[in-house]
């Protein structure tokens, strides 16, 4: 230990000068950066939403929903199919979980189950049991679906916030059915949210004029009809319409969307398809001098009635729209609907100025405490503390180096994460001083304690260090976000704390030893014991 | 001031702790149970993460905290908010339960009532079923990393060691949530993150003291266990003091000057790592000598003769 390798040096050496390159650009100012060479590595670390202000929503897929939608298309899907092969089922129950439906007993069993399999697909469960047949997810066959959603729900939120222009949206799924969107640089959330939110399922239906003008909450609709509200400027309550359920076309049939201006208003302009085109010109030419609904997300945007049939496929949604309004709606049909409706949990937005302020009192707290420390350690250990605040200091310098690599989040309890680790960096170095104090009060000589030292207390170090990194390793399992930024920075900390602890300060005392000669003394040990150390001198 | 200050300090303590490790286990059992019992009673002081809600933080620069909280009040005049200082500089923190209003409303509200001047900085909404599924992940985290942490000192000690550790561990959580409870200070997801550093953290202490009484056990067999447990605690304070020392000293520099948002986490830390240190000494080395005691009075099988 007294003696190590050429190459020892060499290590620790490059390591420190690639920890200062990779850590200078963090430390600069932009405009300092672009004066860096171009070969010189110019990534800084990466700042959390709570460090550089943002919008961060926490968005969780109604999954029941979902899959009762799912039911209903399957059911309806199956009784089609049945009423081809001939046969009609006594009744369908549809709960959440699954349908069912019966048959009179003389019913052929094989051939029907054959039939609502062949409807329902792989993933489904179809049992018959005495005239009863059940359909159900089966596990991989609900999980299947469940990603599936999940997926396209994610796939649509992208288009559509690639196509705000938003700087690096980033939108990614938590857990199960969670998607974590985050906007950096972003302050106001509500235009955000409008278009995360937002199922945006379009679709065109007919007003059924008789029931509508009768209707009120008490009525009971025919199963084929529904009624939906209608919002309009200056309404105290929002006015009700009965439609046919049916819809003449959906948004699926659209091929585009944009916006557009109708009387100086701005309106949303759409073409349908092939299919949309024929089924709307179809329906129009049907039903002239009708009024027709544009539903969008169960509520009803506008009713207009139908003067001409519309054969090519072009249509203006109006409904008060502002020049804004009209752009998002348009963005949102162009992506798609979502599969599922999104519900916000958690929404944070911190300011770009607190995000600025945490970063300024985290590096004023970061500064005076690394300050702090190294002088309780020099005015502790004299010049054994003086390497150790050094190593200190490099230590810093490569625990930023470590997140800027890593593209690890810092956040502001991450922060925290890199005080603590100061304070808890320094533990190696007292733990290794004091051993050596005391095998050099032992009787050993001044190169066996320094190298017994450092052996002795390495056991310690490891198991002490240990359970720092166990109960860190579990926040960043369990914790999100900040949380996540706290372990990181703590159990890097650790690791950079051991390199600039252990092996770093060994070489400075191990030099400082070999300069020094051997007769000279431990610094750190009152030269006669058992007078207090009166007579260090 | 003197450099070098640790040449005039002498390498082992050589205090009398013998007859301090039964009255500092019976004081620390005091002060588990006070801890629990101002759990019971005033249990913990639950921030938004938890609780779900609205918290907004703003700044009126001309406002004092009474005019600032009557304004809020008149913003929301059906909705139950609380206003308390965050930090210096007129900076508030606006705080709603569940409400029917939603964020927006609020926001809408306070825009209204509040002078063009002021700047929200902050605003969060947790809904609230991801408070209850945080509570239910951090009880689970503590568990976790307590088991985990368990399982290592298992593993690196005799069980004797291992279970004087963990209720030593323990016992940190439990004064650093019974300290919480008793100041109220607010329950965050970094106050969490400061118990479950705790639970690493705090142990180290007492890993240093059995890493150290191991290698005594070691190497004078003859001596009793006691006076070898003084002994191990008297050659370790040194380095127990100023360690907690220097941690300490970093969390007061980071609670003076790191901003109002960190502050709870370092009491929290404080209060653990000086739980930590005292738990090494009066907890965790007397437990172990009474196991070991329990060990040695149940009957063996005859051990054999050296």
């Amino acid at each position: 230990m007294l003696y190590p390798k050429k190459s020892t040096y060499l290590f620790c050496f490059l390591m420190v000068l690639l920890g200062l390159c990779v850590a200078l650009p963090s430390a600069l100012s932009a405009s300092q950066r672009q004066s860096l060479p171009s070969w010189f590595p110019s990534q800084t670390v990466n700042l959390g939403l709570d460090l550089q202000g943002g919008v961060y929503v926490l968005l969780q897929a109604n999954m029941e929903e979902a899959k009762q939608s799912l039911w209903q298309d399957i059911r309806s899907g199956a009784a089609a199919a049945l009423r081809e092969a001939g046969t009609f089922p006594l009744s369908v129950v549809g709960g959440d979980t699954g349908l069912t439906f019966t048959f009179e007993d003389k019913a052929p069993m094989e051939k029907i189950t054959e039939t609502i399999r062949g409807v329902a697909g792989n993933d489904y469960a179809v049992k018959a049991d005495q005239g009863v047949v059940r359909v159900s997810l089966s596990e991989t066959g609900e999980k299947t679906f469940e990603k599936d959603m999940m997926q396209k729900a994610l796939d649509t939120l992208r288009v559509r916030l690639n196509e705000t222009g938003l700087k690096e949206p980033s939108v990614q799924q938590q857990g199960k059915d969670l998607i974590n969107v985050q906007f950096p640089g972003v302050d106001d959330p509500s235009r955000i949210k409008d278009i995360l939110g937002r199922t945006a399922k379009l679709s065109f239906h007919l007003v059924d004029e008789t029931l509508s003008q009768t209707y009120n909450q008490s009525v009971r609709l025919p199963a084929s009809k529904m009624a939906l509200s209608m919002k309009r400027e200056g309404d105290a309550m929002p006015m009700a319409l009965v439609l046919e359920r049916r819809a003449m076309v959906t948004g699926e049939m659209l091929s585009s969307a944009s916006t557009s201006f109708q009387d100086g208003l701005p309106v949303v302009a759409i073409r349908f398809n092939t299919v949309g085109a024929k089924r709307f010109g179809q329906a129009t030419a049907e039903n002239i001098n009708r009024r027709f609904a544009i539903v969008l997300d169960q509520e009803i945007i506008s009713a207009p009635v139908i003067r001409d049939a519309i054969p090519g496929g072009n249509a203006v949604i109006s409904g008060g729209f502002t020049a804004e309004s009209a752009g998002d709606l348009a963005l949102l049909l162009r992506s798609g609907s979502l599969p599922v409706t999104l519900k916000i949990i958690e929404e944070r937005t911190v300011g770009a100025s607190l995000g600025a302020d945490a970063i300024r009192l985290g590096q004023q707290a970061s500064l005076i405490g690394l300050l702090v420390v190294m002088l309780i350690m020099i005015v502790l250990y004299g010049l054994f503390g003086i390497y150790v605040a050094l190593a200190l200091v490099i230590n810093m310098v490569l625990l930023m180096a470590v997140l800027v690599m890593a593209q690890a989040t810092l956040t502001l309890p991450g922060i925290a994460g890199i005080i603590l680790t100061l304070g808890m960096a320094v533990d190696t170095n007292i733990l290794i001083f004091e051993r050596i104090r005391e095998e050099c009060l032992g009787g050993l000589s001044l190169g066996q304690s320094l190298s017994q030292g450092y052996h002795h207390a390495m056991t310690t170090i490891i198991d002490a260090n240990m359970t720092t990194f166990i109960s860190s390793a579990v926040l960043l399992m369990f914790g999100t976000g900040p949380i996540k930024g706290f372990a990181t920075t703590l159990i890097f900390g650790l690791v950079t704390s051991l390199f600039t602890g252990v092996v770093l300060t060994r070489l400075m005392i191990v030099r400082w030893y070999r300069r020094q000669g051997k007769q000279v003394r431990l610094p750190i040990l009152a030269p006669v014991q058992g007078k207090n150390g009166q007579k260090l001198a | 001031m003197t450099l070098n200050l640790i040449s005039r300090l002498p390498v082992h303590t050589q205090f009398r702790l013998r007859p301090l490790f039964w009255p500092g286990l019976a004081l620390s059992g005091v002060a588990v149970a006070l801890s629990i019992v101002a759990l019971f009673i005033w249990g913990l002081a639950f921030g938004i993460d938890f609780t779900g809600g609205v918290q907004i933080e703003l700044q009126t620069p001309h406002h004092t905290i009474d005019q600032a909280r009557a304004l809020a009040e008149k913003a929301l005049p059906e909705t139950p908010v609380s206003l308390q200082a965050f930090g210096e500089n007129h900076v508030w923190l606006l705080k709603t339960a569940q409400t029917t209003l939603n964020q927006d409303q609020i926001l809408a509200a306070l825009t209204e009532t509040f002078p063009k001047d002021t700047v929200i900085r902050r605003v969060d909404y947790v809904g609230p079923s991801v408070g209850d599924d945080l509570k239910q992940k951090g009880v689970i985290a503590v568990v976790v990393s307590m088991i985990a942490i368990m399982f290592y000192i298992w593993v690196r000690f005799e069980w004797p060691f291992g279970v004087s550790a963990l209720v030593a561990l323990i016992h940190d959580v439990i004064i650093t949530l019974g300290f919480l409870s008793l100041v109220q200070e607010e329950f965050s997801l970094s106050t969490l993150a400061a118990i479950l550093t705790i639970a690493g953290y705090s142990i180290n202490d007492t890993v240093v003291v059995f890493d150290r009484l191991r290698e005594f056990l070691k190497k004078h067999q003859r001596e009793p266990l006691i006076s070898l447990a003084e002994k191990t605690c008297n050659h370790v304070m040194i380095r127990s003091c100023f360690t907690g020392v220097t941690t300490i000293a970093a969390l007061i520099c980071l609670y003076i000057w790191g901003g109002a948002a960190l502050q709870g986490f370092c009491l929290a830390m404080i209060v653990g790592i000086l739980a930590g240190a005292y738990s090494s000494i009066f907890v965790a080395t007397p437990l172990m000598l009474l196991l070991e005691r329990y060990i040695q009075r149940t009957p063996k099988a005859p051990a054999s003769v050296v």
